[in-house]
């Protein structure tokens, strides 16, 4: 990824990384899970990631951190599912955000990234209960990707 | 005099204690962050309902999907 990220830390075989997000509301702890679900004959992972509660010690992936660095913390993601599924030549890798503006912001965020992403990875976008190749400018539900 | 003595000498005590606390607190809060490790969040991760219903919500919605024929080859590794 040519976008500006952050340095990360994969932990657990690579299930699991670590970075964190600098910003005007301080450092933030992230986190990004593969996690593989059981869908016969696909080697499928869903990808969640969210911010380290450090208070009450749990992931939270609904809070809005605004540290003004979202594109940053998108494109460090990219990177870790790049690595991820260099790694794991078969996996795909599923990802749906956790409020319908978030996966909206997801499909911006790929599509203004198609030209570095698409030469690594297939991306699709589920529309209708159907798998399409991902295209602009179309509100998908969720995001499939798969190492070219 | 007394009186203000007095006053002066609860006061402190009072200032004391609360400085102890706060330190107490310090001091645990900081053993409770450095006790996590990054393998513990993993496993807080895996191990949260939250999260749990959300995978489970992931292969709920997948198996609705049709996927193409490329989807079950596997690669060959290089």
């Amino acid at each position: 990824m040519e976008a500006e990220q952050y340095e990360f830390l994969p932990f657990e075989s690579l299930f699991y990384f670590e970075f964190y997000s600098d910003g005007p509301k301080g450092r933030i702890k992230k986190i990004v899970r593969f996690k593989l679900i059981d869908i016969v004959g696909m080697d499928f992972y869903n990808l969640s990631f969210g911010d380290w509660d450090q208070y009450n010690q749990r992931i939270d992936d609904l809070v809005v951190t605004n540290n003004n660095d979202t594109e940053k913390i998108l494109a460090t993601v990219a990177a870790a599912v790049i690595i991820f599924t260099e790694r794991f030549p078969d996996a795909k890798v599923y990802a749906k955000g956790s409020t319908a503006a978030r996966t909206r912001f997801y499909q911006i965020i790929i599509a203004s990234n198609l030209v570095i992403i698409d030469p690594i990875l297939k991306v699709y976008g589920v529309l209708n209960k159907k798998l399409r190749c991902f295209k602009k400018n179309v509100n998908y539900e969720a995001f499939v990707v798969s190492r070219k | 005099m007394k009186l203000l003595l007095s006053a002066g000498n609860s006061l402190n005590l009072v200032f004391n204690l609360f400085r102890k606390m706060l330190r107490k607190n310090k001091k645990e809060g900081k053993k409770k962050i450095d006790k996590v490790s990054a393998s513990n969040r993993f496993e807080l991760y895996d191990k949260d309902p939250f999260f749990l219903k959300k995978d489970e919500e992931a292969i709920e919605f997948l198996k609705k999907v049709g996927f193409p024929e490329e989807f079950y080859e596997k690669k060959k590794k290089e």
